[in-house]
């Protein structure tokens, strides 16, 4: 396989991925999923549905917490005050009786205004938390942001 | 004959000033909280293989320095991972205070804080009347030490300060008794 080849099949794996990813976190219920929503990739153990906050190394990111989602051109399109999370699911395996299973912490968002389709950067408590984010089709806002498979990030 | 009256107008002053914070002084998360005097014919049976639990060494909220052995002074212990902001901590205390009633001079309860601000630590004592002495850990040194990644989390240590599970998530009532009754003979 030749390099091209094989950077095109990464992609496509990690683009895969990524639809995953972002079907599982808002697995729960469609009909009842905010307009907007901060999803901690923390893949912490909780039980579905408890109320969480963000896990090592994401334990900044709490109930209470001042965010801030801030456009590209410095302009902040929301701040609030974050809400209890929700721990959603993150993949479809069966983990039989497991209590606790590896689980994103989802906050939902009322947005204040329309969001920009570019990257922002998100600021709990004034600290920056990620850099380049964006919001999904669905509202995600991941932290991590989810990897640019386009390649449009590095132009 | 003024001078004398504003002076005494001053001392009463600052006496009920005095007197005043020292009402608003409840002990909240201190020295005061720290168990009593064991009960007699008190016995309690060791874990096999629980190893050493780590370090509690820290401060509680009103500088007091602490350890293990302090806090636990010769009785299992029950500590608690905990943060203000933490809604499923506040729907826990019932359990810790159920075990606390059941056992009670026999077990030694603590909760360990995660939160930064100390004055958040001491308005959510005095709101929530919590009973239990409260290590301040901003850095979540010993959080870390217990591999809590996520408030609540329970930890309990029997009485020769071996390590006998730690609960992530937090341990509920029944859980935490079967294993009570375990180590708590007495």
């Amino acid at each position: 396989m030749t390099s091209r080849a094989t950077r095109a099949a990464t992609c496509v794996a990690i683009a895969i991925a990524a639809a995953a990813l972002v079907g599982c976190a808002g697995a729960s219920d469609a009909a009842s999923d905010p307009d907007l929503q901060l999803v901690v990739r923390d893949g912490n153990l909780r039980a579905l549905g408890d109320a969480c906050a963000g896990a090592r190394p994401f334990d900044d990111i709490h109930p209470g917490a001042e965010l801030v989602l801030r456009a590209g051109d410095g302009a902040d399109v929301l701040t609030t005050a974050l809400p209890d999370g929700e721990a959603v699911k993150i993949d479809d395996i069966d983990y039989g009786n497991a209590p606790r299973v590896p689980s994103f912490c989802r906050f939902a968002l009322t947005p204040t205004g329309d969001l920009p389709d570019g990257p922002l950067t998100v600021l709990i408590d004034g600290e920056v938390v990620a850099e380049g984010a964006t919001v999904s089709d669905e509202g995600m806002v991941f932290v991590p942001p989810l990897a640019d498979v386009t390649g449009k990030g590095s132009e | 004959m003024r001078l004398a009256r504003g002076i005494r107008s001053a001392v009463i002053a600052a006496t009920l000033i005095a007197a005043l914070a020292a009402c608003g002084a409840e002990p909240r998360g201190g020295a005061e909280r720290m168990p009593g005097e064991l009960s007699d014919g008190a016995s309690f049976t060791a874990v096999d293989d629980a190893p050493a639990a780590p370090s509690l060494e820290g401060e509680l909220v009103d500088g007091t320095p602490v350890d293990l052995d302090a806090l636990a002074a010769g009785r299992p212990l029950v500590v608690q991972f905990a943060a203000t902001w933490c809604t499923t901590c506040a729907d826990q205390e019932a359990a810790l205070a159920a075990v606390a009633r059941e056992y009670g001079d026999d077990l030694a309860i603590a909760i360990v804080t995660g939160d930064e601000q100390p004055a958040d630590v001491t308005a959510y004592l005095d709101r929530r009347g919590l009973p239990y002495p409260v290590i301040a850990d901003p850095d979540l040194r010993i959080w870390r030490a217990y591999a809590v990644t996520e408030p609540p989390a329970t930890a309990l240590i029997d009485a020769q300060g071996g390590l006998v599970r730690v609960w992530p998530g937090g341990a509920v009532e029944s859980t935490m008794r079967e294993q009570l009754d375990r180590i708590i003979t007495g």
